[in-house]
């Protein structure tokens, strides 16, 4: 059955090249089947597939919406056009030199604007495309002006120059290399990244990935595969002049990606489609901008995951009803789960983490005062204390989340400095969120893998190559992560989105999200939050199986009865204080424990009975 | 030192404007993390009204500048209820800011379709007179901003401090849960920080066309200006903007004295970038918001 099931995917994604390929194969046909009009549309599709392929990934994976790619791609064109045309260095040279401009002056944008992030982005891009027109506009020297540059020479290699069927071809086989990468992208871990940055930044930080880097990578292709079809533009075109790249043009890119489907490879494809053909269609001189602007807000408001999303999610529940995709067989192996995860640690009651006087005020709220813990490696150290006392932001101090006002921490003996929730990550301590915080857009097994990009990432350029030491590493994290949930007990459809999960499994898989970052201490808060009794005891069975193998859990749980059952050190915590620290059936019948929880006039009034 | 003096006020007056465009972004922002992106547009809208109301139509000025201001603050309260309300979906999600592009875009192609590419100056009821300072000569109908941003300004806090709706409106702000549980919907008190910063962008405009001319394309590049001062002053700080609006105004009179008029709007771009660079929350922003998890 399994062997059929692998055979019949294997046939799928043989199935998708073929299609892939026919599909290349009679648009190159295009130009001896249209006339050199449709031709030249079909190039424009092509040259958009191109800037739009980048701008996808930068919307659709990273969530950052520019408004300024035209920018980008008037620089591609000028700077290549002026190199070729002033002296006279080939398209080849004239066309990388293109793109590494393009690259730079992305890059001095990006830089800032990521780290302000949303709206500012947005705003900052806008001006830079207004700014970069102006500019055009107004230094005759380099740009000529609003009249443009005009006889850029076309390609050429060995004898043959490159006419508009050559250009057509030449882009057609550019465009299908970009989908291609941004294909490869979104399976790879750098594509994850971008994906868990987008959907829950705090999420992805936990996991140690670190938001600038995937953001600023996104920012770098699309900036290049601008400037790269900027290029190409001008040189088929012989002429460029500054209003091809203003403000509409930056609208209509955005218009063609989240018409066609943010996120999806070939949502750029179709958006273009449209968007070129659409004016061909209506032969209308007035309005057009009104109508992008309607277009866009209706794609927003009726499909909002664009043409080829909204398809995808009518299509893919009914494929999956015919091809029901394997329920894993768990592998039950122990020996190999112990290597999943935990330097295994020395053994003998020593602390793995020392908090020595932690206070945090947040404004007049004394929060966290004077904290002081010993938590012993391979133990069960349980925070318990009412609403409001301050232990999530204890476990946010740690882990990075908040900074402290004061106090030391130690981590096998070393310093810790808690700088940020990636950086601690880094360090080996993982840790959940109160509420969960799963990346709903990818699928469950895609989750997990997630948390192992800060061990096993490859590089940026042999993700969007899919280089074989790459796919070995891809294959590699799909193993151990599979491997971790069949260890957590997940017995589900694995390639599910996570949005899909019942509440108790979606905290199943956010501990073994965090598990595979391989950390030696975990920090749970509130787990056992909304599941159902036997969850409640599949976890025990679990944080046992954990600490057996050497880990150490900080635990934060309402459950009294589960913290009992499990915990090693129970700690109470009041309005930010520490009362006591023991083990549990010392903790929780302590007279002062039950009245921070239940108050004193109810302590009082049982003593009386 | 008169020429100075002139540039100074002539700045602190076109700055001014720029300052209640830029609160605009801030009433909203503070109140539900959106901002409408066509506010630029919105200002636009304001002048071109005004223009046409008082010397096309012949309405009497005061008729007209209320008119002009209350289309637009209505318009954006429907901006809020189609373009916002739907596509706020917390602090990651992006469509908004994608809908109130495309409104923007609709406002302005529509209206340069209704309206022309022509540009206007609205008469302005202070006449051409010119009011002397130590020598410095500038028309009242330019300086009369100061004080006329001033009373608004003043009535804008007063509204905040003073009515419930800007108690419930400093209450979204802090925290919008607490809110519902009062029992006011949030969506309604949303909806009014939207009206007002319309009916700012409004006044901004109508006020813009009594000095400067306005034609439809006007909007993008006033919106930049505005983001940049809100950028600058950190969006949720309405002193700072109010601070940083003056001083933009300001230096873009000497800029364009004494360096180049072309280049007046690069600088002031770069120097947002710069700002980035140096301190991504804006200058004086000094609040740190806390994540709750």
């Amino acid at each position: 059955m399994n062997q059929l099931i692998e055979r019949s995917a294997g046939y799928r994604a043989a199935a998708g090249w073929i299609a892939g390929l026919a599909a290349i194969g009679l648009l190159a046909a295009g130009p001896w089947m249209v006339d050199t009009y449709y031709l030249n549309l079909l190039f424009m599709i092509g040259i958009f597939v191109i800037t739009c392929t980048g701008m996808n990934i930068l919307i659709g994976y990273c969530g950052i919406v520019s408004i300024g790619h035209a920018g980008l791609m008037a620089i591609g064109a000028y700077m290549s056009s002026f190199l070729s045309t002033k002296y006279g260095l080939s398209f080849w040279s004239v066309v990388l030199i293109g793109m590494v401009v393009s690259l730079l002056i992305g890059s001095l944008i990006a830089i800032p604007t990521i780290r302000a992030g949303g709206v500012y982005l947005s705003m900052i891009t806008i001006a830079f495309g207004v700014v970069i027109h102006e500019v055009l506009i107004r230094w005759d020297a380099f740009s000529g002006g609003p009249l443009g540059i005009s006889g850029i020479a076309k390609p050429q290699i060995g004898g043959y120059t490159f006419d508009l069927k050559g250009m057509y071809l030449f882009v057609l086989v550019i465009s299908a290399a970009a989908l291609l990468l941004a294909r490869n992208l979104r399976r790879s871990s750098w594509g994850r990244s971008m994906i868990a940055t987008k959907e829950n930044e705090i999420a992805a930080a936990s996991l140690g990935i670190r938001k600038f880097a995937v953001q600023y990578a996104g920012f770098a292709i699309s900036s290049v595969l601008a400037g790269l079809s900027g290029a190409i533009y001008a040189h088929a075109n012989s002429f460029i002049s500054p209003d091809t790249y203003n403000f509409q043009t930056s609208v209509q890119l955005v218009l063609i990606v989240i018409l066609g489907g943010a996120g999806r490879v070939l949502g750029p494809v179709i958006g273009a489609v449209i968007i070129v053909f659409l004016p061909e269609l209506l032969d209308m001189e007035k309005l057009r901008m009104a109508l992008y602007g309607g277009i866009m807000f209706a794609v927003l408001f009726f499909l909002p995951k664009g043409i080829v999303g909204t398809l995808d999610s009518w299509l893919s529940p009914r494929m999956r009803r015919f091809v029901s995709i394997n329920p894993r067989q768990a592998s039950s192996k122990p020996e190999e789960a112990k290597a999943l995860f935990a330097s295994p640690v020395r053994a003998g009651g020593q602390p793995i983490l020392v908090l020595e006087g932690i206070q945090k005020y947040f404004g007049g709220l004394h929060a966290l005062k004077e904290v002081s813990l010993k938590v012993e490696a391979g133990t069960i150290h349980s925070l318990v204390g009412p609403n409001g006392a301050g232990k999530t932001t204890l476990l946010n101090v740690i882990s990075g989340l908040y900074s402290s006002d004061q106090g030391h921490y130690t981590l096998r003996g070393q310093p810790l400095i808690p700088r940020s929730l990636s950086a601690v990550a880094e360090l080996g301590i993982a840790r959940t969120f109160q509420h969960s915080r799963l990346f709903k857009e990818l699928s469950v097994l895609e989750n997990v893998m997630t948390g192992l990009a800060k061990r096993a990432q490859s590089g940026l350029g042999a993700s969007l190559l899919r280089l074989p030491g790459q796919l070995r590493s891809e294959r590699l994290m799909e193993e151990t992560s599979h491997a971790l949930l069949d260890l957590i007990g997940y017995e589900g459809d694995r390639d599910m989105p996570a949005s899909q999960l019942p509440y108790g499994h979606q905290r199943m898989v956010e501990i073994a999200r965090a598990l595979a970052t391989a950390p030696s201490l975990l920090l749970l808060d509130e787990p056992a939050a909304g599941m159902t009794a036997s969850e409640i005891e599949q976890l025990e069975q679990l944080l046992r199986k954990l600490v057996s193998q050497g880990l150490t859990v900080i635990l934060i749980e309402h459950h009294m009865d589960f913290v009992q059952r499990v915990s090693d050190t129970v700690t109470v915590l009041d309005f930010g204080k520490i009362i006591g620290t023991g083990s549990p059936e010392q903790m929780l019948s302590d007279p002062r424990v039950i009245q921070a929880y239940l108050g004193a006039e109810e302590v009082a009034a049982s003593a009386e009975h | 030192m008169s020429l100075i003096l002139q540039l100074a006020i002539s700045g602190l007056s076109v700055g001014c404007l720029y300052a209640l465009i830029a609160l605009g972004y801030s009433l909203t922002f503070v109140v539900n993390g959106t901002l409408n992106m066509s506010q630029g547009q919105l200002v636009m809208l304001g002048g071109v009204l005004m223009f046409g109301f008082a010397e096309l139509g012949h309405l009497p000025f005061f008729v007209s500048f209320l008119l002009a201001a209350l289309i637009v603050g209505l318009l954006n309260l429907g901006i809020e209820r189609l373009a916002i309300r739907k596509f706020d979906k917390g602090a990651n999600s992006i469509e908004w800011v994608l809908s109130t592009i495309a409104v923007g875009i609709i406002i302005q192609d529509v209206a340069l379709y209704v309206n022309g590419p022509d540009e206007g100056v609205t008469p302005s009821p202070m006449g051409d007179e010119m009011l002397r300072i130590a020598g410095a000569g500038i028309y009242w109908k330019e300086f009369v901003f100061l004080p006329v941003v001033a009373v608004l300004l003043v009535l804008l806090i007063l509204f905040y401090k003073k009515s419930h709706w800007g108690l419930w409106l400093r209450a979204t702000a802090d925290n919008r849960t607490a809110v519902e549980i009062m029992g006011i919907s949030s969506n309604k008190i949303v909806a009014v920080a939207y009206m007002l910063s319309g009916l700012l962008a409004g006044i901004g405009g109508a006020l813009m066309s009594t000095n400067y001319a306005v034609s439809v394309d006007i909007g993008l590049p006033l919106g930049l200006k505005a983001i940049s001062v809100a950028i600058l002053a950190g969006v949720n700080n309405p002193k700072g903007i109010v601070a940083a609006g003056l001083i933009l105004g300001i230096s873009e009179a000497f800029i364009g004295q004494y360096i180049s008029t072309a280049f007046r709007e690069m600088f002031v771009y770069g120097l947002v970038i710069l700002v980035l660079y140096w301190k991504p929350m804006g200058l004086f922003n000094a609040r740190k918001t806390i994540v709750k998890v």
